[in-house]
């Protein structure tokens, strides 16, 4: 049976702050004090956990739907890739 | 401590303390001109003292104290003594301060906009302050811009002007003899003589700007100029604050309007009278 691909949660929307500098984005974590420079498309892998969880497949779902992606056949592992590094600064968590 | 003085620059009252006479007569005479403390307690109180007891007397050997110390740093010669008072000040101001955004930083006003000047130790902004603070320039302080939390305002902190090295003779040539403090030989960034603000600087001491450039000077590189974007801004405004992580998520939103409502521009430039120019052009064409 295949592995259930993981589940990433997204903080509380209250516990960050989000500010467009240009096409990096800074985002203050309430709950660590720390600041977070971030790169495209860490901020809208972000906005698109805002309202629910959702694994890697989801997620490219979701883009898809906003942003005009060219799936070369890796946006799956593009987006897992992403996602560890958010959960690296602690951005995101696995269900 | 037997030898004291207090005085305010800008939105700090200081309270300086001494073993020895000469760094304080020093204090005395060139911060003549600031208010005193009028009764009111001192945020920030500094102290230099014997590195140990008999240092007072053998060879001795100054030691930075307050209400904040580095435990590892060297003691310096008493010939040195004004800079250990200058030092243990901000380094009070560093590491205690929480009223404003602190940028380690250049400023100077004019028609009420100032431009901040950010660099590292060598990058010249200490020089193209003082110059352009003797010209139509208000300076409004050579060490640290002050950022209000809740309003984009620059609160002036006037603190005498470190001249290092080479601009030592520029100034000197330009400046009464009464503006300046004794030559400081041996520091660790060579020769320091200190400027004491033009008068106009020390009188407005409470009169704020809104600033309308930032400016990453680079003395000795090619002469040029290029914008900043906000993204590059941001991180240079944090890596040069002292106090950006204490001060959490108002740290974080004046820095955030700051690089969005102020241009940004690095300049490269070969001599002071370059960068001088460089700077009323830049200015020239904001106003524009």
């Amino acid at each position: 049976m295949p592995a259930t691909p993981p589940l990433w949660l997204a903080p509380h929307a209250d516990r960050l702050s989000i500010f467009t500098l240009d096409t990096l984005t800074a985002v203050y974590d309430r709950a660590s004090g720390q600041t977070h420079i971030l790169a495209q498309p860490l901020p809208e892998i972000l906005a698109a956990l805002r309202d629910s969880g959702a694994n890697a497949q989801a997620i490219a779902d979701r883009l898809s739907a906003t942003f005009d992606i060219a799936d070369s056949g890796d946006l799956h592992a593009r987006i897992a890739e992403c996602l560890n590094e958010l959960a690296a600064l602690g951005l995101v968590e696995r269900a | 401590m037997s030898h004291r003085h207090h005085f305010r620059v800008g939105p700090v009252g200081f309270r300086v303390a001494s073993d020895w006479a000469g760094p304080i007569a020093d204090l005395k005479r060139l911060y003549a001109d600031y208010p005193t403390l009028e009764g009111c307690a001192a945020t920030a109180t500094a102290r230099i003292e014997a590195a140990r007891p008999w240092r007072r007397w053998v060879r001795p050997a100054v030691h930075i104290g307050g209400d904040y110390t580095i435990p590892d740093a060297l003691p310096l010669p008493l010939s040195q003594g004004l800079l250990a008072a200058e030092m243990a000040m901000n380094l009070q101001v560093a590491l205690g301060w929480r009223q404003h955004l602190l940028l380690h930083a250049s400023a100077v006003e004019r028609d009420g906009r100032a431009i901040i000047m950010v660099g590292a130790s060598g990058s010249g902004k200490s020089t193209l302050a003082a110059m352009l603070g003797e010209g139509d320039w208000r300076l409004l302080g050579d060490e640290f811009a002050m950022l209000g939390l809740d309003d984009e305002q620059l609160s002036p902190f006037p603190r005498l002007i470190s001249l290092k090295n080479e601009s030592i003779a520029a100034m000197v040539a330009c400046v009464p003899p009464e503006r300046l403090g004794p030559i400081i030989t041996g520091t660790p960034k060579g020769i320091i003589r200190h400027l004491v603000p033009r008068a106009d600087a020390i009188a407005r001491m409470d009169e704020r700007a809104t600033p309308a450039l930032l400016l990453f000077p680079t003395f000795g590189g090619e002469a040029g100029l290029r914008p900043v974007p906000p993204s590059e801004a941001f991180m240079r405004l944090t890596d040069s604050s002292t106090n950006y992580v204490a001060l959490g998520e108002p740290g974080f939103a004046a820095l955030t309007r700051l690089v969005r409502d102020v241009p940004a521009v690095a300049i490269g430039y070969a001599s002071s009278d370059q960068g001088v120019a460089a700077v009323e052009a830049l200015w020239a064409e904001l106003e524009a």
